[in-house]
């Protein structure tokens, strides 16, 4: 499991925090290649994030979690990598957790590192957990199966699953709607307890209006679906 | 009157929808659907008695309402139309941004190796 492994940082706006982020990967992960795509970022991003050791795709535009995030599984199944590990730029996803994912990745094909389970480290706001145990009921009751951090973007994947990203990967708002995406595929996907910690620097970009909208949209294509049939390629 | 305005409408509306296409501001497509619309417009004051008289076959008495709610439904379908090319649109540019972004890093990447 140790072979080719890509860590993917999506960062907008987080040239304050994100060398910290690359050099705790290079710590607790030194075989892993880094990839930060830099979201169309204000700051000076790319260059921290070059100057950190980290391979930096720079998108012209911002394309929001879900464009970026697809450009490093595009990448990851160009290079041929056998996993992929998505990890906040902002500080929230300790690397030291990052072995824990590889090992139930071994018998998974995706693994949400989640901070419910051992409710040990930082716990969110009251309001993110609320919409966080609304999603994990409409989860558990289409996949009858429980994910206690459905909002958690503390993931790895294998190739199986990289492929699939790289043809087929939400635009924004991804991190639930691809657990029934996969789920319906037939793909295994397990949570492992994680500790996160605050973000260090910066701020969310979600605001009350996008909190509303992340509500309504999820809940509403978690409801629809998608059809079962193969889905037309960009 | 109002059948002479449909009228010098609906040519003034052809005749532009045109001059887009020949410039290369519309395609031939929408174009077409538009001067369907033209064509629409120029027909019904034409045979507003048929139009009258079909109406009130539907059960609408007022055959005027009935057109509206003709155009009404035309406009709706034309535009879920566009709405569905604007996804399509939004999905290329983003697949192109994801392509220009991961270029700008092989080209990058081979200029290290060159370099070296």
């Amino acid at each position: 499991m140790l072979d080719k492994i890509l860590v993917i940082i999506p960062s907008w706006n987080e040239a304050r925090g994100i060398a910290n982020v690359i050099m705790e990967i290079k710590q607790f992960l030194p075989q892993s290649e880094i990839l930060v795509i830099d979201d169309g970022s204000t700051d000076n991003t790319y260059s921290v994030a070059l100057n950190a050791g980290a391979k930096v795709v720079s998108l012209p535009l911002n394309l929001g979690i879900g464009g970026a995030m697809q450009t490093g599984f595009l990448y990851a199944k160009c290079r041929d990598f056998k996993v992929a590990i998505q990890v906040d730029g902002d500080g929230q996803h300790d690397p030291s957790q990052i072995p824990l994912l590889l090992k139930q990745l071994e018998t998974s094909d995706l693994v949400i590192g989640s901070r419910y389970i051992d409710k040990d480290g930082f716990i969110s706001s009251r309001a993110r957990r609320m919409g966080t145990n609304i999603f994990k009921f409409m989860l558990k009751f289409l996949t009858g199966k429980v994910f206690t951090d459905p909002t958690s973007g503390f993931r790895a994947i294998n190739s199986k699953v990289i492929n699939e990203f790289a043809n087929n990967y939400p635009t924004d708002f991804p991190e639930v709607e691809v657990i029934t995406q996969l789920n319906r595929r037939g793909f295994k996907i397990n949570e492992v307890p994680v500790k996160m910690r605050e973000r260090k620097y910066g701020h969310s970009s979600i605001t009350l209006i996008k909190s509303i909208w992340y509500m309504i949209k999820v809940g509403t294509v978690l409801l629809i679906g998608e059809s079962k049939g193969r889905v037309k390629q960009i | 009157m109002i059948y002479n305005f449909s009228l010098s409408f609906g040519i003034i509306f052809a005749f532009v929808t045109i001059l887009a296409v020949r410039k290369h501001k519309l395609h031939f497509f929408y174009a077409f659907l538009w001067l369907i619309l033209v064509a629409i417009i120029i027909f019904i004051p034409l045979t507003v008695k048929f139009w009258d008289r079909f109406a009130h076959i539907m059960g609408i008495d007022y055959g005027p309402s009935f057109i509206f709610l003709c155009a009404i439904l035309f406009l709706i379908i034309y535009i879920y139309y566009l709405t569905i090319t604007i996804t399509k649109i939004t999905d290329r540019t983003t697949r192109l941004t994801q392509e220009i972004g991961l270029l700008k890093l092989y080209i990058k990447e081979d200029k290290t190796y060159l370099d070296q």
